[in-house]
């Protein structure tokens, strides 16, 4: 009986144990922000505003969202201030080699200077386009959908204007390696 | 056999404690990749519900006669970055010297005329915050709650409480950036005060940012556009030190 007791106690801690695992896993992904969202209402409206915007890329010279209407587009919001920013473009980096000939591209809006967004581009090897301004870059985040401008933030759009996609804070690269390819298929 | 099955359970039961316990160990931890941890363990906003200006809370008050003192508090769960904060002389007013004697309204106004158009940086005394190793900025250092932080005020005529006509006033803008732990930043942040040099003898004479306090998107890295990884380590605000701004006995 005590033998058997043991064998009880001894199941039961370990079932105990496994619960409080499954629940500190949970509680520590549910502790996270809720920061990816799916844009569905006001898609194309919001596609309307991105396409419609220009802002000066490092040489000073105004680039047109539109021109890359065709493509499955990622913009990225980022500062050269933005740690978290700095530490997600290794990824951006690898998905546009891996997928600009499949019709991807990828955007960089900076909100900082040209010069340091420059620099920070040179230094990091970033192979997509950069547009910056200070101001203006946060300004255009918000009309998508990020209310307070925090930085990083990514947004997804496909070539027909649909937002699959808003990100606030870091990409997780297996997700949206996930949605690229998915999209890039249809 | 039950002997041993019982020694198996026994042992995977510790096992699995010993894993529950070091989970627990590592959720303290912050998100983040930095060696040492940003920020402590309290439940991590939904972000964009939060408003930085609820985050990050500064006050100001007439320390002494040499200086101010900002009491800034911040939420946990968040961080400010010791490098990026400085303060901004933006405006000063200046007593109007009465045209005559006699002319009390005059003695008692606070002209604008005379006011010089500044935005020079107050030099600060900042403490050290706690240093963690970013993985972008390298070594930098943060404050992850209540700070205080001193400004040099030397360079103006504060008035004792009972002193008239109504004292100086001078603008200034706190300007400062932080991110939350759950890696996301906001921009820099620009707190507003109007500051009457006057010491005062008030419980609480404490003063709030005014209602223009604001996001100022970009500029994170003024006065010297240096890189922002700032690999000194140090404010980019000037520093002094507030002992040597007290009078000589």
């Amino acid at each position: 009986m005590p033998k058997k007791a043991a064998l009880f106690i001894g199941f039961g801690l370990t079932v105990i144990s496994l619960l409080v695992l499954a629940a500190l896993l949970i509680g520590r992904l549910e502790n996270q922000p809720e920061v990816t969202k799916t844009v569905a209402a006001g898609s194309a409206a919001t596609a309307s505003v991105i396409y419609s915007t220009s802002l000066p890329d490092l040489d000073g010279r105004p680039q047109s969202i539109g021109q890359w209407s065709n493509k499955l587009l990622v913009l990225n919001f980022w500062a050269s201030w933005c740690a978290p920013c700095i530490e997600e473009i290794p990824i951006l980096i690898r998905l546009q080699s891996k997928y600009a000939a499949k019709g991807l591209q990828i955007v960089g809006i900076a909100a900082d200077s040209a010069s340091n967004s420059a620099k920070f581009g040179q230094k990091l090897g970033i192979n997509y386009p950069i547009l910056a301004d200070e101001i203006r870059a946060l300004e255009f985040s918000k009309r998508t959908g990020n209310r307070l401008g925090l930085l990083p933030y990514t947004v997804v759009l496909t070539s027909r204007g649909d937002i699959l996609m808003t990100k606030l804070g870091v990409v997780i690269e297996s997700d949206l390696e996930a949605l690229i390819n998915r999209h890039l298929e249809n | 056999m039950i002997k041993q099955g019982t020694s198996g359970w026994a042992k995977l039961a510790l096992a699995l404690l010993v894993l529950c316990s070091y989970r627990m160990g590592i959720a303290t931890e912050p998100l983040s990749t930095s060696s040492a941890p940003i920020g402590s363990t309290e439940q991590q906003p939904a972000m964009d519900d939060i408003d930085p200006r609820d985050v990050f809370r500064p006050k100001i008050r007439i320390r002494d006669r040499f200086t101010a003192e900002i009491s800034f508090a911040i939420r946990p769960g968040f961080y400010l970055y010791r490098d990026r904060l400085r303060v901004e002389l933006i405006d000063h007013t200046t007593p109007a010297i009465p045209p005559a004697a006699t002319d009390k309204k005059s003695a008692l106004a606070v002209s604008k005329a005379s006011a010089a158009k500044v935005n020079t940086l107050l030099a600060l005394s900042i403490p050290n915050g706690k240093a963690v190793d970013d993985p972008t900025f390298g070594r930098v250092e943060v404050f992850e709650s209540n700070v205080t932080i001193l400004a040099d005020l030397s360079r103006f005529q504060i008035s004792l409480p009972t002193d008239k006509p109504a004292p100086a006033k001078i603008k200034v803008a706190l300007v400062s950036q932080g991110c939350a732990i759950a890696e996301i930043c906001y921009p820099p942040l620009s707190h507003e005060f109007l500051l009457p040099l006057q010491l005062s003898t008030a419980a609480d004479n404490w003063i709030n940012p005014q209602n223009e306090t604001t996001l100022r998107f970009g500029q994170a890295q003024r006065p010297t556009q240096s890189s922002p990884s700032n690999p000194s380590g140090k404010s980019l605000a000037p520093s002094f030190d507030p002992a040597k701004s007290l009078p000589a006995k």
